[in-house]
């Protein structure tokens, strides 16, 4: 793979927080997404680290959607440096009004510290990045209102949580008993079509290899397909695997708790056949069995 | 000191505590410094295993001490 333009800097995150894209034009920058709230004077930090180099101040935080592991470091940001805030356009009614119940947050047992934004981008529209000007495309799926942004220049794709190294995001609105496999594919579609040479995820590490990427994401949707339980089963696990890196170790009845009005969680359990607390435990119990969680006493802790 | 000298992939170090420790400017999670961090995403496989190498040694110093904090057991994750 060829470096990234010197007017891009790519921050490998983790799965609680996404991936940070500092664009630098000049001595101005935008970040594209702002990690977790729990890391966010991390990324604080990070960003004042790749800017100071650059003598670059931030101007803007772009969100490609509004999930808690994606705009959760907004407000600190701008506290931080004072930048504005740019959304997707078809998120904007609800960000104005902070309308919990659209807002995905409490929906999943995760939080976000309240923002406000400044302007909006709908598909079509061209986004200034590091010096480039990057196509906004629609990315329904993973969240039926994500964008995802292409140059077509340098052959990259800000891909979100719509393509992955290794699969993509949980399709949320399958486990709200709405369309999104099709809306997945037709993402998938779109990507293939585009002069892509290098990818830039939301999470995990920038890739170069498409097409097997794209493989390996189409065989996940259609086993998603073909087994929706299957899909919703590792949906909760997710979940639950998120609320444990996000307070690290629970009780397994404070866990219970927490995630009572988590309304997306409970779907999910639904969708499995087992009834809420049921489907909470087996989620503890396939996460410890993988490794990815252990019990310490009554305590779930995160691995 | 495996993880170091392993060929293929590098994994991230980044264990998710992301917190930097002010004392010495490392995170308290995977020991990196931010600009270890902020910079891993454009490392090539070598600088990312040099990386490898300096948080073993600076693991293997932090144990060294009497007063390794507690938080190493995060490393075991």
């Amino acid at each position: 793979m060829n470096p990234l333009p010197a007017s891009l800097r790519f921050i490998q995150r983790d799965w609680l927080s996404s991936n940070q894209i500092v664009g630098i034009e000049g001595d101005e920058a935008t970040v594209v997404d702002s990690g977790y709230a729990k890391h966010a004077q991390q990324t604080v930090a990070l960003v004042k680290q790749v800017l100071d180099a650059d003598r670059a101040r931030l101007v803007r935080i772009v969100n490609t959607h509004l999930h808690s592991d994606h705009c959760g470091g907004n407000r600190a940001l701008v506290d931080a440096f004072g930048c504005t805030i740019t959304i997707p356009h078809a998120s904007a009614d609800e960000v104005a009004a902070w309308d919990e119940s659209s807002l995905s947050f409490a929906a999943t047992g995760q939080h976000c510290p309240r923002f406000v934004h400044d302007a909006t981008l709908r598909p079509g529209d061209t986004l200034r990045l590091g010096g480039l000007d990057w196509d906004v495309h629609a990315a329904p799926g993973h969240d039926p209102k994500s964008v995802i942004f292409h140059s077509e220049r340098e052959g990259l794709l800000i891909s979100a949580d719509a393509l992955w190294e290794n699969g993509f995001g949980i399709v949320f609105p399958e486990i709200e008993g709405e369309s999104g496999f099709a809306e997945q594919q037709a993402v998938l579609e779109l990507i293939a079509r585009l002069r892509v040479q290098r990818v830039l995820p939301g999470h995990g590490r920038m890739f170069g290899d498409i097409d097997a990427a794209l493989a390996r994401a189409h065989a996940k949707l259609d086993a998603m397909r073909s087994d929706p339980a299957r899909h919703a089963r590792h949906a909760l696990k997710v979940l639950v695997k998120f609320l444990l890196l996000d307070v690290e170790r629970i009780e397994e009845r404070a866990l219970h708790e927490r995630a009572q009005d988590a309304v997306v969680m409970r779907h999910a359990a639904a969708q499995i056949g087992l009834d809420y607390a049921q489907a909470l435990k087996w989620a503890a119990d396939s996460l410890v069995e993988q490794g990815l969680l252990r019990r310490d006493g009554s305590e779930l802790v995160d691995v | 000191m495996s993880r170091a000298s392993r060929a293929g992939v590098v994994p991230s170090p980044c264990i998710s505590v992301c917190r930097i420790d002010p004392s010495n400017g490392l995170c308290e999670g995977c020991l990196r410094t931010l600009d270890e961090i902020a910079c891993w995403g454009a490392m090539n496989d070598d600088a990312r295993r040099s990386v490898w190498v300096a948080i073993d040694e600076r693991r293997e110093r932090r144990s060294a001490r009497a007063d390794a904090p507690a938080s190493s057991g995060e490393l075991r994750r």
